[in-house]
């Protein structure tokens, strides 16, 4: 995506509310399970539909995953906080309220360093609270169905500070997001699966000006449309102001196939939302001990990683970024490279063959990561070549043994003998006479064809530095 | 607040009548409820019955057909409403 361009000195200034799907087993105030899929209305029950004379209770493992969230994103866990009530009414929800948190939220403070082009930036983290989430509805054209297994799926709603100034920011905000609760293992963060979701708030102003009116667009649900959403609504509020039209305070949607956005509603005052206190709640009350407990269940996260693999293994800060990027992987290749020697040789080949086939594999690795370790040792010590290394990953994706025993057995061990490679440049020589011909004439090109007749007659198993040496020392003298 | 500006919010249409009922009825709960006055003691920092939490534990859900019947009207497997603006989603 191109970079993003100023127009008429107006800035934007972004802020995103962030859903994120907790990965509990049960719903947020009920035991209904929350496994994604299901047949419609067949994970409800009175609690989740709101029937009069239900009562809900906490499911305390929400609260303990929102903190993980918390403390991972660097926030403040509120040893008192309470739950209230959100009404509305809309068919998605049966109890016409929404139970969710609003003076007194579970997480407050935090925030996230997002590397961009011109360095790192600081994007602060206003609050975090806990919610339920709504039912899903389907419109045909008698009316309208609705499916309440995802009533009552606990939520985790990340509010940011409007720290955030380019498509580029929100963009790289979300995935830092994603992958820091991906570290914690709270949720899935599938946005196709709608366990992720995005709201953009955007205003425009001058630099050092106040902060024009802003307008939201609720429920992106890819990285791409954030960052398609936000241009066209930067470009529609400027256009606006310059024909001298007010900025409404409004709800809009983003639509895909046109790439603009439309406005849906206007913005209902906070207090038409009649928050009150949850009086089926009792507050929630943490120990600083509890607190603790949870941050020392948290894993090393990618900042923390990332900042030990340049210190210790003296990786570029883009291949470190890279590895750090999923818990998954930067587990894995930490496991690579306490077993080998060379670390190095590790990484290039875990950021281009080991990469490339997750990229085709769907983020899994199936082979072992001491078996590439083992890989990296047998490149470094020459017992193999670049090239047979790569096959030997390729063919341990699909079936992982011992790396030497695939070599072994497909006679891929490299030739670093010397009669034996001046043999090989020999018979290349002395089987395309033409080729040496016109190189004698001046055509350079046609040294690397007679390298590949030789790496050709032994099945690319040659020391391609020796091979090289003896094939200039040939044709050169 | 405006009666009529409650009544709409709650989704309520209102005869002149009854807004005219309602109105004093409601101006003498709000009455009853600003009589009320800070009592100057300090509220407990802790609720005395502390938390209460649930195990996350999956306990079985309703039966799906006597959830159906419990609602107005269904469509297949769905509860049905009157077709609704696709754009009012909240949460």
């Amino acid at each position: 995506m191109a970079e993003w361009k100023m127009i008429d000195g107006y800035e934007m200034i972004i802020g995103l509310e962030v859903h994120v799907e907790l990965k509990t087993r049960t719903k947020i105030f009920c035991s209904c399970s929350t496994t994604y899929g299901a047949a419609p209305n067949t994970q409800c029950c009175p609690v989740c539909m709101g029937y009069p004379g239900t009562l809900p209770v906490l499911n305390g493992e929400v609260v303990h995953y929102a903190a993980l969230a918390g403390l991972a994103l660097g926030c403040d866990i509120a040893l008192y906080s309470k739950q209230d009530r959100k009404n509305y009414f809309y068919p998605d929800l049966p109890k016409a309220y929404q139970i969710s948190q609003f003076d007194l939220p579970l997480c407050l403070g935090g925030g996230l360093d997002v590397e961009m082009p011109a360095g790192v930036k600081h994007i602060g983290i206003t609050r975090i609270h806990i919610e339920e989430d709504a039912g899903k509805l389907i419109h045909d054209e008698r009316g309208t169905l609705i499916d309440c297994n995802r009533c009552g799926v606990p939520l985790i709603e990340i509010v940011s500070e409007p720290d955030i100034r380019t498509p580029q920011e929100a963009a790289a905000y979300l995935r830092k997001l994603r992958t820091v609760i991906l570290y914690t293992g709270v949720s899935d963060c599938r946005m196709n699966e709608g366990s992720l979701r995005c709201d953009v708030n955007l205003s425009i102003r001058k630099p050092g000006e106040p902060l024009g009116t802003r307008t939201e667009m609720k429920n992106l649900n890819s990285f791409q449309s954030v960052q398609r959403a936000i241009e066209a609504e930067y470009i529609r509020q400027v256009e606006a102001v310059r024909r001298g039209e007010a900025i409404l305070q409004e709800t809009r949607r983003f639509d895909q196939a046109t790439g603009l956005t439309y406005a849906m509603r206007r913005k209902e005052n906070a207090h038409d939302y009649r928050y009150f206190p949850e009086p089926d709640l009792p507050p929630l009350v943490l120990t600083s001990e509890q607190i603790g407990a949870w941050r020392s269940e948290l894993p090393a996260l990618p900042d923390e990683r990332k900042a030990a693999y340049v210190r210790d293994y003296g990786l570029t800060s883009y291949a470190a970024e890279q590895i750090s990027s999923s818990k998954v992987v930067a587990d894995w290749f930490e496991e690579a490279a306490a077993s080998t020697h060379a670390v190095k040789t590790l990484v290039n080949l875990m950021t281009t063959e080991v990469f490339r086939l997750m990229a085709a594999d769907d983020e899994l690795i199936p082979m072992s990561a001491l078996h590439l370790a083992k890989i990296a040792d047998m490149l470094q010590e020459g017992e193999i070549n670049g090239g047979t290394a790569k096959r030997t990953i390729a063919a341990l994706w699909l079936h992982d043994e011992d790396p030497s025993a695939f070599v072994e057995r497909s006679g891929l061990k490299q030739i670093n003998d010397v009669a034996e490679l001046t043999l090989l440049v020999r018979r290349a020589i002395d089987e395309n006479p033409a080729m040496v011909e016109k190189y004698r004439k001046g055509k350079e090109t046609m040294k690397k064809a007679l390298m590949g007749a030789a790496m050709g007659l032994c099945g690319g198993r040659a020391n391609p530095v020796k091979l090289q040496r003896l094939m200039d020392q040939a044709l050169d003298n | 607040m405006k009666i009529r500006q409650v009544a709409e919010l709650a989704k309520l249409k209102l005869e002149p009548a009854q807004e005219e009922r309602m109105e004093a009825e409601l101006g003498r709960i709000l009455q009853f409820v600003q009589q009320m006055q800070p009592s100057g003691a300090t509220p407990p920092a802790e609720m005395p019955c502390g938390n209460v939490l649930r195990a996350d534990e999956v306990l079985p859900s309703m039966d799906r057909e006597t959830l159906l019947s419990l609602s107005p009207a269904r469509t297949k497997e769905y509860m049905a409403v009157p077709r609704t603006l696709a754009e009012e989603g909240e949460a």
